[in-house]
């Protein structure tokens, strides 16, 4: 046998990250939720690329990169950025004991609000296209902010859809950790 | 070549990687820490099961969606990684043979007898339909992680499998050249 050598050098850094992992694997499952929400839309946006998101939000295509990866620890005020920059909501919030009754998630954002509105004028047979909804809502605001929350409550409109498809969240982690 | 400690409790290690030359990296990679790199890459996932969407649809996989799938390669890895660090922090549910317990055969019975099939190792999480495979060359008790993939089909190509193999017999040979007889003599190299 050859003489055994200290064994600094040697590792794999496989170890060290996988306890990051173990150890974090809420927020990142969170962050991968939203960097694979950014990817549809970067991919289902025409003249959208990662150069264009990051000059948007005034950060690196590095950052984006990363961002992409799903393994960055975002705050609220990227993916709010980050939301605006592609057009499209990337979290959700799920109702609580405060939300009328039968809601499911509501994000209660302008884009929403709007979106509902579009619904709204669809359904009562407006004159004007359905698309160029803000036009139509300087009418009877409250009426329509009543009639939007009745679509919501009644699961009549989907908010959220996850673009590419399936259920959000993962899957109940249930081995242990290690010691 | 060279190997690193993928366990790192203990002075008698039995799981290796294997420092390589892969695809997209000036510098050699360390194989099986890349293999997890990959599968907590939300992006990489994201393009994988774009560019194998065919694979996918297949009804073994009971029409998931791709979101599903990088939810489950995700689920997966971390069940993995946590499998593995229990059996090298000395976990008491996972006893010595526990890493030779998920390391299979890569060989159907046919070709086992065969050269260095015997050394020829895959190992997947513990979970029914599993997409994570890693493969690995047995020696002297260890194991040295080649390589490793997400498996979407009930069998790998001829290709796929020739590489797999070529990699671990590569090892294995390599090894024999040194005069390399004992796992604890990985270090040195």
């Amino acid at each position: 046998m050859k003489e055994n050598s200290k064994l600094k050098g040697k590792k794999s850094s496989w170890s060290h990250e996988a306890d990051f992992r173990i150890r974090n694997r809420k927020w990142l499952g969170y962050s991968s939720q939203v960097a694979r929400r950014l990817l549809a839309a970067i991919d289902g946006t025409e003249n959208m690329s990662q150069r264009v998101l990051a000059d948007k939000i005034d950060v690196s295509v590095q950052y984006i990169n990363k961002v992409l990866k799903g393994q960055e620890n975002l705050t609220l005020k990227t993916i709010a950025q980050l939301s605006e920059a592609v057009g499209q909501e990337l979290i959700s919030f799920p109702a609580y004991k405060l939300s009328r009754a039968g809601a499911e998630t509501v994000v209660p954002t302008p884009r929403t609000y709007w979106a509902g509105m579009t619904a709204i004028g669809v359904m009562w047979g407006a004159t004007i296209a359905a698309g160029n909804s803000e036009l139509t809502l300087t009418s009877d605001q409250e009426a329509g902010t009543n009639l939007y929350h009745t679509l919501i409550n009644s699961s009549a409109m989907t908010l959220l859809p996850n673009p590419v498809g399936g259920a959000p969240g993962g899957r109940v982690v249930s081995s242990d950790l290690p010691k | 070549m060279k190997f690193r400690r993928i366990f790192v409790e203990k002075g008698d290690c039995r799981l290796w990687s294997s420092i390589g030359a892969l695809q997209g990296f000036s510098k050699p990679v360390d194989v099986f820490k890349n293999l997890f790199d990959q599968w907590n890459d939300t992006a990489y996932l994201y393009q994988f099961f774009q560019a194998y969407a065919a694979d996918l649809a297949d009804p073994f996989w009971r029409g998931m969606s791709i979101d599903e799938a990088i939810d489950q390669v995700r689920q997966e890895a971390l069940d993995f990684e946590i499998e593995l660090r229990n059996m090298d922090t000395g976990h008491p549910a996972y006893g010595p043979e526990a890493l030779s317990n998920i390391f299979q055969f890569f060989d159907k019975d046919m070709y086992l007898l065969q050269g260095n099939n015997l050394h020829h190792k895959k190992a997947k999480p513990d979970l029914q339909d599993s997409m994570i495979r890693i493969y690995a060359a047995e020696f002297d008790g260890a194991y040295i992680v080649t390589g490793g993939l997400l498996k979407l089909t009930k069998q790998l190509t001829p290709d796929a499998a020739a590489f797999e193999k070529a990699k671990m017999k590569r090892v294995l040979q390599y090894l024999k050249s040194e005069k390399v007889y004992s796992r604890l003599d990985l270090d040195t190299i």
